[in-house]
């Protein structure tokens, strides 16, 4: 795959919300129907002056400048002009509404350096905090398109009862430094985005509505050729899985979905993860509580199945990046159903979890990048594969592993999907397997992780590891002794507790 | 896709195969803390602090 370092600097800026008579203009003539409209009344409006001037005693010089200026000027250079103008809206906001709009361009000029979505300045409870928000631009500006949505979502629901205020003031700092530390700590991670099919009829007023909830928090819905039919929600790549995860909770609690069914949630990874990206999909489909059934795309001849390859350049978020996609297909929403099973209220946040950590050992197995840090973390992955594979091998379905699933028309690898979930259904013990391996490389990758960045932030020259409560069995050695060890005890089903790091030692707490 | 879970037992008649699937919580990049500080304890949970909706996941 190609890839490209990118400075973690200022990206996909939106620019200030729109203001003054080029954003009343944009507004305006924003979709057909508006312009039209705004066009019409303009028109009609000019010929009046136009007649007017020509049925009374009006000073021929006035009758010129109406006749040769005005007339022309409104009837086509100002549609012209404000069509032109709304092109430069951004998506989001252009689907806002015209009530909201309006009242986000009331406000725009007092908001000149709205971080934010800018329909953001349509939620009351941001509304009234603008001038503290925009005080603190500087450190939302560097953030992903993700991050500053989810953003959003964190400063709605903190701010909701407070008066502007050193209080109000403290809790924006700490919502904006919380979301950085998300960031922050998925350095390493290939980026992540989501789509979130709500399933509306695109033409229906309840689509109408959460296409107007959505773009408050600067998500774009779309209804075209995606997996599933009906109204899909874009959510915007960010660099962490908790960013999106925080964000998929923020619109599903502000009513974007009917209760009582699972959303559909395709998850995005930045990087050309290859046919091998098939294993995340297929180790959380099996480690999976549920029974689970196979429904296929409802777009014929699609070569959407567990994995799919992104059609699109993927917008740049800070950090490296790639310049292909790779889509998950396997993943459900499930806080929308009433009497989902406890567990599975947050799912999404495992599935994505786990489908960006361990995206980051695959493409550092597929050689990108390269260095030593890559290194390990694909001798990762080749333990994460083998384990997988020889489970599926285990109980008789290795071919449905090695089947190839990129690219394949879902009809052709459907058969291999329900042998899978098949021996699942009567073999509790796959699940019980799949979870394991996945844990396993879960944990390692993430240790893994953090240890490189321990090392590259300064010397690391020993491991303390052990159980808390049981002083005696902590040891200490030097780095490649301690994780070998740790590893081991992962391996063998153990969990890391905690991690910290004094001096050159780092220390790795397990259960018992 | 796809592979779509089922629903939910009872109410819509499939089973389920086992446990919820549960994740160990992330394993944070560890923060640095004194040299001679106390050996670390498993934290205990505490309240969220006020205008915070989310645990720091």
């Amino acid at each position: 795959m190609q890839q490209e370092p990118r400075a973690p600097e200022r990206v996909y800026p939106t620019g200030p919300p729109p203001r003054g008579i080029a954003g009343l203009l944009a507004i305006l003539f924003n979709d057909a129907g508006r312009a039209t409209g705004s066009a019409s009344v303009l028109t009609v409006l000019c010929l009046a002056a136009w007649v007017e001037s020509l049925v009374l005693e009006v000073p021929a010089a006035a009758k010129l400048v109406i006749a040769a200026g005005l007339l022309p000027g409104a009837t086509l250079a100002l549609p012209v002009v404000g069509v032109l103008l709304a092109q430069r809206l951004t998506p989001d906001f252009r689907q806002l509404g015209g009530p909201a709009q309006m009242g986000v361009w009331r406000r725009a000029g007092r908001a000149r350096a709205w971080p934010l979505p800018h329909g953001a300045l349509a939620l009351p409870a941001l509304r009234l905090h603008a001038a503290a928000i925009c005080a603190q631009a500087g450190r939302v500006e560097t953030l992903s398109r993700g991050a500053r949505a989810a953003l959003t979502a964190e400063l709605a629901a903190a701010l909701a009862s407070l008066e502007p205020g050193p209080a109000a003031e403290a809790v924006i700092t700490e919502c904006i430094a919380r979301v950085r530390r998300w960031e922050e700590q998925a350095a390493g991670l290939p980026p992540v985005g989501a789509k979130l099919y709500v399933r509306h009829d695109p033409l229906s007023l309840r689509a109408e509505q959460v296409r107007r909830i959505a773009a408050r928090y600067g998500v774009v819905a779309d209804r075209l050729n995606y997996f599933w039919n009906g109204q899909v929600l874009l959510v915007p790549p960010a660099c962490s899985y908790r960013t999106i995860a925080v964000l998929i909770d923020a619109l599903t609690a502000a009513g974007v979905a009917n209760s009582g069914r699972p959303l559909p949630l395709q998850i995005t990874v930045q990087g050309a993860l290859g046919d091998d990206a098939k294993l995340i999909a297929i180790a959380q489909l099996l480690a999976s509580g549920m029974d689970l059934r196979v429904e296929g795309p409802e777009r014929r001849g699609d070569e959407g199945n567990l994995i799919a390859r992104g059609k699109f350049t993927p917008e740049p978020v800070g950090g490296v990046v790639g310049r292909t996609r790779t889509d998950f297909l396997y993943s459900l929403v499930w806080s929308v159903v009433p009497d989902v099973p406890e567990g599975y209220a947050d799912q999404h946040h495992g599935d994505l979890r786990v489908t960006q950590t361990l995206s980051a050992a695959l493409l550092a197995a597929r050689g990108a990048p390269a260095g030593p840090h890559a290194q390990r973390l694909a001798a990762r992955w080749h333990e994460f594969a083998q384990g997988i594979t020889a489970l599926c091998a285990e109980w008789g379905v290795a071919d449905a592993v090695r089947a190839t699933y990129l690219g394949t028309p879902f009809a052709e690898v459907r058969p291999s999907i329900e042998r899978l979930l098949a021996a699942k259904a009567v073999a509790p013990q796959l699940a019980r397997g799949a979870r394991r391996e996945r844990d396993a490389a879960l944990a390692m990758v993430e240790l893994q992780m953090a240890v490189d960045r321990v090392r590259s932030s300064g010397g690391l020259r020993r491991v303390r590891f052990g159980s808390p409560g049981y002083p005696a069995g902590v040891r200490v050695r030097n780095v490649r002794v301690g994780l070998r060890a740790v590893r081991r005890a992962i391996r063998d089903g153990r969990r890391v507790t905690m991690v910290s790091r004094a001096g050159d030692t780092l220390t790795v707490m397990l259960d018992r | 896709m796809a592979a779509k879970v089922a629903p939910p037992p009872e109410r819509f008649g499939v089973t389920r195969t086992g446990e919820p699937d549960r994740l160990a919580p992330p394993i944070a990049v560890p923060a640095e803390v004194p040299e001679h500080a106390p050996a670390p304890v498993t934290p205990e949970r505490t309240a969220v602090p006020a205008g915070r909706r989310h645990a720091d996941r």
